[in-house]
């Protein structure tokens, strides 16, 4: 029972931040409409950057969020203009070519990747990884409730962000209706590449939260997108907080899937779920 | 205030507006009425910036505004509230509101233009905490004409405001929008199949025919004319 209510929490853990690494992919098809396979592809590299900067020079992977998180911002507006909005320009189905893009960049990160710190797993280890800590009776690990809060951090100020400030209404009328966006004076193409950076920017947050979850390899990044995509997808790209239920969700099957049940099957729970989901409610339970 | 001439606009592969001509004068208020696929929603459409017209020019207030982006346009203060309305569906009443004061200029003075607007429709006033996909048609509809006047036009284009609206209500909206010419000097532009009340209210009044304008002149002479008269009011 102790050890079934303790997977229980760390699945819950887990699922937050899950919800941190996804919520960005959510944020970019929902209001967007880009595709970026690359998501959890930049959070790798972030990862890899964080664990570059724990082992040379002692910075705590906390602390390199908040230097990498902003990092990225500048990289997504600086990928906007050069890459995205000449994919996007004039084509029919955006979701299409983008994803192509996306998923040729997310295979040059790969590479470099490897090439820079070699296909060996990482690990990153701080003071606080196998710590145990405990919460509320339930004894989990140190860097388990770090990726949470960050990840739970992440949904809820985004979820603030999108509905209590002006520029974040700005964001919703786009994705709702862009031409009458356009007709309040709303600059759509604008605004586009705000929510694409801001979403590469949290892909920073999930991606250290993870990287400091799970050993972590070049190719990680893969096993994250498909847990990723299976969560927004179930959430309803556009749907903040149905990202994090979504989360939380996946989460506790993969917590106790890992406690009652050979691994193998986690997958097949999973995916079936997401079958399942596609078939009756394609657009997203929280949509 | 408002003159467009020989403007001609493609929609697809054909041109839907030819080398159309208009002119609206400040406080003004003109119909423009035709019958359905005449491309009057298209010629709003170019002049307001949502379309790129192939040829002609729209000129506003002695600007050449001809191919600007919409938004620009918005700015300057030739504000258009379009054919279905184009609310933010998932957003309240009153959000969908203050969005229509989005620019510095509206903002502002967001505060007294969301007042203007309860008071003129007291109906958005009760629903401002619903979201704007759950009204019904009219109150829609009055969302929409809310949205435009926050954004503190100088010239107002509506498009089909009474569009699926009993004919009750059609009127009703109609006399508000009257009312914003006569009473607050608001110069309008006015697409409506409500032909009959249209050329009641209006000051001039501009017919379209398969991309041309094909007619104008004082709404009252207009509607007195037996071919206006036996191809739109059906007597």
């Amino acid at each position: 029972m102790g050890m079934l209510v303790t997977s229980l929490a760390s699945g819950l853990l887990l699922g937050c931040a899950y919800a941190g690494a996804a919520v960005g992919l959510s944020l970019a098809m929902g209001m967007a409409r880009v595709f970026n396979l690359a998501h959890t592809a930049l959070g790798l590299t972030c990862g890899y950057l964080a664990y570059f900067l724990l082992t040379t020079a002692g910075i705590d992977p906390m602390v390199a969020v908040g230097l990498l998180a902003p990092l990225m911002f500048l990289a997504g507006l600086a990928l906007w203009p050069t890459l995205f909005r000449p994919t996007v320009r004039g084509v029919a189905d955006p979701a299409l070519s983008t994803s192509i893009l996306t998923l040729g960049l997310a295979i040059v990160l790969e590479n470099a990747l490897s090439k820079v710190w070699t296909p060996n797993p990482r690990i990153m280890s701080t003071p606080y990884s196998n710590q145990a800590i405990t919460l509320f009776g339930f004894t989990v690990q140190g860097s388990l409730v770090v990726a949470a809060v960050l990840g739970l951090l992440l949904v809820l100020g985004l979820h603030w962000f999108l509905n209590r400030t002006f520029i974040g209404l700005a964001i919703q009328a786009v994705a709702q209706e862009p031409d009458g966006a356009r007709l309040v004076g709303i600059r759509a193409e604008l605004v586009s590449m705000l929510v694409f950076a801001l979403s590469v920017g949290t892909a920073a947050i999930g991606g250290v939260g993870l990287a400091m979850i799970y050993s972590f390899g070049p190719a990680s990044y893969f096993d994250w997108l498909l847990t990723v995509l299976l969560i927004v997808v179930v959430g309803g790209a556009g749907a903040i907080l149905g990202t994090l239920i979504s989360a939380l969700g996946v989460g506790l099957v993969l917590g106790l899937g890992g406690a009652l049940l050979p691994q193998a099957w986690n997958s097949l729970i999973l995916f079936g779920l997401l079958l399942t989901i596609l078939l009756l409610r394609p657009y997203g339970l929280f949509k | 205030m408002l003159e467009v001439s020989g403007l001609t606009v493609y929609y697809g592969p054909l041109p839907a507006v030819r080398e159309a001509s208009l002119k609206v004068a400040a406080g003004q208020f003109v119909g423009l009425i035709g019958p359905n696929g005449a491309g009057k929603t298209t010629l709003l459409k170019a002049v307001s910036g949502l379309l790129r017209p192939a040829a002609g020019r729209v000129v506003f207030d002695g600007t050449d505004i001809t191919g600007w982006p919409a938004e620009r346009i918005c700015e300057l203060g030739l504000v258009h509230v379009p054919e279905g309305r184009k609310l933010f569906p998932r957003l309240t009443v009153l959000d969908n509101l203050r969005l229509g004061a989005y620019l510095p200029r509206a903002r502002a003075e967001s505060d007294r233009a969301l007042k203007e607007v309860f008071d003129l429709f007291p109906r958005l006033y009760e629903r401002r905490r619903q979201l704007a996909g759950t009204l019904s048609g009219g109150e829609q509809q009055m969302l929409a004409i809310g949205r435009g006047l926050a954004a503190r036009p100088r010239l107002l284009i509506l498009d089909e405001p009474t569009l699926g609206l009993s004919p009750r209500l059609a009127h009703e909206i109609l006399e508000v929008i009257k009312r914003l010419n006569s009473e607050r000097r608001l110069t309008l532009l006015v697409v409506s199949q409500e032909v009959v009340h249209l050329l009641k209210l209006a000051d001039y009044a501009f017919v379209m025919e398969t991309g041309r304008i094909t007619a104008e002149g004082p709404a009252s002479e207009l509607i007195a004319d037996p071919k206006v008269r036996k191809v739109y009011v059906g007597l």
